[in-house]
């Protein structure tokens, strides 16, 4: 009996620590009550553009950060905080008497505390100057239960913005601890910019009626996706199939990259796509009508757009040669410079881990290869990259890292 | 609870020796299809359940194999153990191999191939109840050697352990992609306690580790950190009990708590926050 009891218990153990886990679930943005955009107008976002900037604290609670950057989506203001990559998302609206209110949540990058927040800015701290392009003397103070106030400090240097640097969420994701919304899903296109993004990378497969999907991992699985009928790889249903069983974990469809591309180009001022091509057979051959009429569609807009099919392996560069009418498209290799330059890339992306690579980037920019890094995610390695490196762009799954080290570096 | 009472009663109405291979055919079957349907979402164990749960239930398997033929003689887990941390005689040597299998979370490792990790581990008694152990945990790329004294004492069936010992961790890869190098060195106090069941020991150990120092390079350029950070801490729950003759054996299931992980460092060196991920540890007494 006694045996029996320390057997079970052993076993009961095992059955605990292995079927027990961390759930690593979606936290949605907290909904905010918006009560201070009440009868608010709408101000274009070219003007709330000018607001964009470093800002300090000079009032109130520290909790947040000291030093900001605040940059201006087409929709939203956001700030991004010095301390453990803490960003706010704003709505704004012009009020009666003259200010400009704002309402929305911050989070932390890797972790899902979040909450709402409120602020505005009176005529008095500069709301009409703002509506007039002037900046200067702006002040954005706390309302309703927050004491901040955060001074404008300066705008962006010369530097920065002429370096049109490419920050880009891993997988759409703006998160990876916790994320807002699934990888690779509409949601993120629509919201990547809020999160200081100028661009996001998608993964790219086939389904078996070769419509070019965005989804990671080579079969359908619970990391992605909620539990339902389909499983196995992603190439064995017919998209018409996948949309009607297979749900992502926060409730969304998978989606085609022609949804991908037209919430990119009529939803966003996103510019730079880079898709990830995971290397189903003949998989540029499908490809390419749907990125033709994606930029057919955002020339339509005037919309400078860039959609980049990525090449991360021999097998991939083989799918590419096979169709040889790509090759006026804009292409990444991930393996080397040389390789870059053989097959007409427009941009070369090293792992993190093979370094800095400067010789290699300075062979790229003599070709007109731009240079990008992924996937970086700690803080230290961020920083160090960005002063001593000679990137374009980086990929990573905490980008507000990378936005507030960017802007305020250069 | 269904699914547990199942493997139990499986367990248990198939005791030992050939007769236990349908168990294992049950299990591949059976088993492991259910497991793999209801996984919890976003648990790297959940994506290998077959790997997961056949090492485990194996292991159980064959402690229940061996409980019939270990019981009529005067084997005492206290004198062949080499978890518990009882007092031995001066001069006492004693070692252990195992194997960790590491369940790093998800987000760290989302393209990593994951591998179980050897483990070397050596005692020598002092007398007095002090001992110096020391161990290389190993994965080819990464590697963690530990070393430093113990002191133990007993109160009856019951002992207790307390040490402390100096880690360095090194980790190198120049394949597929990386060009990287990680060291470190951490500081690692533990209390342990444990059981003597007679025949069967229980061992409970808590771990803390300060990370005093720690460089990474990739490609050349060297990523410093500065200052020490406490890396986190660790539970282990073990089981121990006779295996062959005076041999004993292991199953371990530990609880990690940490920003990093020697197994995972390629993927993502260091975490700005904790995670709690298990780990589970096979080991053989030599």
């Amino acid at each position: 009996m006694k045996a029996i009891v320390t057997h079970t218990l052993a076993i009961l153990f095992c059955f605990l620590f292995t079927t027990g886990c961390r759930k690593n679930l979606i936290t949605i943005p907290p909904g905010s009550k918006d009560e201070n955009l009440v009868n608010t107008q709408s101000i274009p976002g070219s003007t709330m553009k000018k607001m964009e900037g470093i800002y300090t604290l000079t009032a109130g609670s520290n909790e947040l950060g000291e030093q900001f950057v605040c940059k201006v989506s087409r929709y939203k203001v956001s700030f991004f905080s010095n301390k453990e990559g803490i960003f706010i998302i704003l709505k704004y609206g012009k009020a009666t008497d003259g200010s400009i209110q704002f309402s929305g949540f911050w989070r932390y990058s890797e972790k899902k505390d979040q909450g709402n927040i409120q602020f505005a800015i009176t005529a008095a701290n500069g709301a009409t100057d703002l509506l007039n392009g002037i900046v200067n003397n702006l002040k954005i103070t706390g309302v309703n239960g927050s004491s901040m106030q955060l001074q404008y400090l300066r705008k962006f240097s010369d530097k920065a913005l002429s370096k049109d640097f490419m920050i880009m969420a891993h997988h759409g994701v703006q998160t990876t601890s916790d994320p807002p919304f699934a990888e690779n899903s509409l949601l993120n296109v629509l919201n990547d910019e809020d999160y200081g993004c100028r661009g996001l990378e998608f993964d790219v497969r086939l389904t078996k009626d070769n419509v070019p999907i965005c989804v990671h991992d080579a079969t359908i699985d619970t990391r992605l996706t909620l539990k339902g009928p389909l499983s196995g790889a992603w190439d064995q249903y017919n998209f018409s199939l996948i949309s009607s069983y297979v749900t992502l974990i926060d409730g969304q469809k998978v989606p085609s990259v022609e949804q991908v591309l037209n919430a990119f180009i009529d939803s966003t001022n996103l510019t730079y796509l880079w898709l990830d091509i995971k290397g189903n057979k003949d998989i540029f051959k499908y490809l390419e009508p749907v990125i033709r009429k994606g930029y057919a569609r955002a020339a339509a807009q005037n919309r400078i757009v860039h959609f980049i099919a990525g090449m991360p392996s021999a097998d991939v560069i083989a799918e590419y040669k096979k169709q040889p009418s790509y090759a006026s498209l804009p292409t990444l290799c991930e393996q080397s410079v040389e390789l870059a330059i053989e097959n007409g890339s427009k941009y070369y992306a090293p792992r993190f881990t093979e370094g800095l690579v400067l010789d290699a980037a300075q062979k790229a920019k003599a070709n007109g290869i731009k240079v990008l890094s992924w996937t970086l995610n700690d803080k230290n390695m961020i920083r160090n990259y960005l002063v001593n490196g000679q990137f374009d762009g980086m990929i990573s799954d905490y980008p507000a890292y990378v936005v507030y080290d960017y802007y305020t570096l250069f | 609870m269904q699914l547990f009472m199942q493997i139990t009663l499986i367990f248990h109405e198939q005791p030992k020796g050939i007769g236990q291979l349908p168990f294992v055919l049950y299990l591949k079957q059976v088993i492991i299809p259910i497991m793999s349907k209801n996984a919890s979402p976003h648990c790297a164990w959940a994506k290998q359940p077959y790997k997961t749960i056949l090492f485990f239930v194996t292991v159980c398997f064959l402690l229940s194999g061996y409980r019939v033929s270990a019981q009529s003689d005067n084997f005492s887990i206290a004198s062949k153990s080499f978890l518990l941390p009882q007092p031995q005689a001066k001069g006492k040597f004693t070692q252990a191999l195992s194997i960790y299998y590491v369940v790093p979370p998800r987000i760290w490792t989302l393209d990593m191939v994951n591998a179980p990790m050897f483990n070397y581990s050596a005692k020598y008694s002092l007398g007095k109840g002090f001992n110096v152990q020391g161990g290389l945990s190993s994965l080819i790329i990464s590697n963690r050697f530990n070393f430093g004294p113990f002191w133990n004492h007993q109160f009856g069936k019951d002992y207790l352990g307390i040490g402390y010992q100096l880690g360095f961790n090194l980790g190198m890869l120049n394949h597929f992609g990386f060009e990287s190098t990680l060291t470190g060195w951490e500081q690692q106090p533990s209390i342990t306690w444990g059981h003597d069941f007679g025949k069967t020991a229980l061992t409970v150990r808590g771990d803390f580790y300060y990370t005093s120092s720690m460089n990474v390079s990739h490609g050349g350029n060297k990523i410093p950190y500065n200052s020490g950070f406490i890396n986190g801490g660790s539970i282990t729950t073990s089981f121990e009990q006779r295996l062959y003759k005076q041999k004993t054996m292991s199953l371990g299931l530990k609880l990690n708590y940490l920003r990093y992980h020697i197994l995972a460092w390629p993927a993502l060196p260091v975490n700005s926050y904790r995670y709690v991920f298990p780990e589970f540890q096979l080991g053989l007494n030599l």
